[in-house]
């Protein structure tokens, strides 16, 4: 053998037993504590080969009931009944036959000088039946942790899936919206009904000003990077305000507090702009003794998201908790738990969100 | 001195607002404009050096692109109007001073052009006689009718996008002005203090300080902006009557 297979071989040793750390942990604690303690306190103690042949055999037992017997006895429903009784006597036949083995090899080939003696009546099989049950018990347990784990496992990875197909269907249409219709052309548009506009009508030119500016941001979004910069948000946002407010003649109260260097803060895309739509949406933003706001603030590398508004007498939930829902997804997807999502109605009827994120 | 400037662009309506909003500010001066790129060629590159040229990117014939390295040892700036996105205009922007996404606002207009000029800023004419202890406002509310503010009704005003809302003590009237323009009218009078980047207030009628809030005699509740805490607080502290028992 080469030096260099030598040591791939040994390689290959080590990070099998890396692998299994936790599983050799366990064993090492366990026997320390039937041997070593229950020795103790017995005052009786076995021979090293006894103790590992025996420990081989349980070990051996342990993992083949988990793995084999009840993997095969419990894979089809159907069938579960008549193989998991079968399998299991068939597995008690085996360790008992083993055991009768390892004991006479045990008994005329080694050192041992204790009190168990080939002697085939009910009190020498009572012993190793009682240990075959109690390692199969503990195999048993183990088996269903490993599916529970597994389960968990593949539900977190459907979930995972299930998050990417959103954000790819987001993307997708709204490349198909970008498709529809060439910018060049729609922005010439719009800048000509905004000239023509403007002295006549300067409510309407002002309407589409803010509308173009919207549907630039879609245009040229950004919104499939990861992160943008706060700004543009905000700019939607205030375009979004500007084109309700002249819709509602002015009369929208609504108020979106912000400091300029928070502009350049980087967050993910569409979160500002789907909570300030969930409030024209949802919310009561016409009573003046009422008025709604949205805050952003930053402090201490903590960026905070507050927004406030008074709920429809009508309720129209629709939509309003699948919107939340993909907003806490993508938060955690993306800052995990530096991202803190709350949204609750609070006595007065006002309907509260508060978001946190810890910017790295 | 007036700047003087050229504006090209194949279509008429856009020659015809870029034009009304240079009349808007009395310190520049349109030397001439084209609809046809050709045109603008032969005569730019024969006529005199320029302040500023609006170009538009998208033009038969010969693209703006094209026009503007051929001119632009003509003029001092090179302004881009374009339907395009910004990120077209980053790819193009060597040649370019600034550019102009189409449509444009008036605000956003002058902006860019006193950005480029710094030292004549071209503010339109704002004109109010400062004996008057009035101004007249259009009221949006009311079908734009001039209606008749008292500084000392004044209890704060808002700024919202392109207008500004002015909440006196009986009334709020939403009028198109920029706060910009406001600043100027209020700029004589001590009273007034710019509290966040959206709100002038007038400091005798805060009623209560809780922190970072002000409360006004009308129930308006105004975050102070970071920028302007110190000199709020500062006006404070100057009213606060000192005991020597707190």
């Amino acid at each position: 053998m080469t030096l260099i297979a030598k040591k791939n071989k040994l390689h290959k040793i080590s990070t099998w037993f890396s692998g299994k750390r936790l599983h050799i942990l366990g064993w090492t604690i366990f026997i320390f504590y039937e041997a070593i303690i229950i020795g103790i306190f017995v005052g009786r103690f076995s021979t090293l080969s006894t103790y590992i042949i025996f420990y081989s055999l349980n070990i051996a037992t342990f993992y083949f009931h988990a793995h084999v017997v009840l993997a095969f006895a419990l894979k089809n429903i159907n069938e579960r009944w008549w193989k998991l009784p079968l399998f299991i006597l068939l597995e008690l036949g085996a360790y008992l036959i083993l055991t009768v083995c390892l004991d006479y090899i045990v008994i005329n080939y080694t050192d041992y000088n204790g009190p168990i003696k080939l002697i085939f009546n009910a009190a020498f099989f009572a012993a190793p039946i009682y240990r075959a049950i109690y390692f199969m018990c503990f195999a048993t347990s183990y088996y269903f942790l490993l599916n529970f784990l597994e389960e968990r496992k593949k539900i977190e990875d459907l979930e995972k899936q299930r998050l990417n197909n959103i954000i790819q269907i987001a993307k997708s249409e709204n490349a198909y919206l970008k498709a529809q219709i060439q910018p060049h052309l729609l922005f010439n548009t719009l800048d000509f009904i905004y000239q023509n506009a403007k002295d006549s009508s300067p409510v309407a030119a002002e309407a589409i000003h803010s509308l173009a500016e919207m549907m630039r941001y879609s245009v040229d979004s950004n919104q499939d990077k990861e992160f943008i910069l706060l700004d543009e948000e905000i700019n939607q946002v205030e375009n979004l305000i500007n084109l309700h407010q002249l819709r509602k003649d002015h009369q929208v109260q609504l108020r979106f507090w912000y400091d300029d260097e928070i502009r350049n803060v980087k967050i993910i895309p569409l979160v500002l702009t789907t909570l300030v739509e969930n409030m024209f949406k949802h919310g009561e933003l016409l009573t003046p003794s009422h008025p709604a706001e949205v805050s952003l603030n930053i402090k201490n590398g903590q960026l905070t998201i507050e927004t406030s508004n008074l709920i429809k007498a009508i309720k129209d939930n629709s939509g309003l908790s699948s919107g939340m829902e993909n907003i806490k997804k993508r938060l955690a997807y993306t800052y995990g738990k530096n991202a803190e999502f709350s949204y609750f109605t609070d006595s007065n009827q006002y309907f509260k969100v508060i978001l946190v994120i810890k910017i790295k | 001195m007036k700047l003087t400037c050229i504006v090209i662009d194949d279509d008429i309506h856009a020659v015809n607002g870029i034009k009304s909003y240079i009349n808007y500010l009395p310190n520049i001066h349109l030397i001439n404009s084209y609809t046809d790129p050709l045109q603008a060629l032969n005569e730019i590159t024969a006529g005199d050096h320029v302040d500023i040229v609006f170009i538009d990117v998208d033009m038969p014939m010969i693209s703006g692109l094209e026009l503007s390295k051929a001119i632009r040892h003509k003029t001092d700036k090179l302004i881009f109007t374009t339907s395009h996105s910004k990120y077209a205009y980053e790819a193009f922007e060597m040649n370019a001073s600034a550019y102009l996404l189409k449509p444009y606002t008036f605000a956003r207009f002058a902006e860019t052009v006193n950005r480029l000029f710094p030292l004549s800023p071209s503010l339109p004419n704002v004109s109010i006689k400062r004996e008057d202890d009035y101004f007249f406002v259009r009221n949006k509310n009311e079908k734009n009718s001039l209606i008749k503010v008292r500084y000392t009704d004044i209890v704060a005003i808002e700024s919202l996008q392109n207008y500004v809302r002015i909440f006196t003590l009986n009334e709020t009237i939403v009028s198109y002005i920029a706060l910009s323009e406001i600043k100027i009218i209020l700029k004589d009078y001590q009273n007034f203090a710019q509290a966040h980047r959206s709100f002038i207030i007038a400091k005798n009628y805060i009623e209560k300080v809780e922190g970072n809030t002000l409360k006004m005699i009308n129930d308006l509740t105004i975050n102070i902006g970071n920028s302007y805490r110190e000199s709020i607080q500062d006006y404070i502290k100057e009213k606060t009557i000192k005991t020597n028992r707190s």
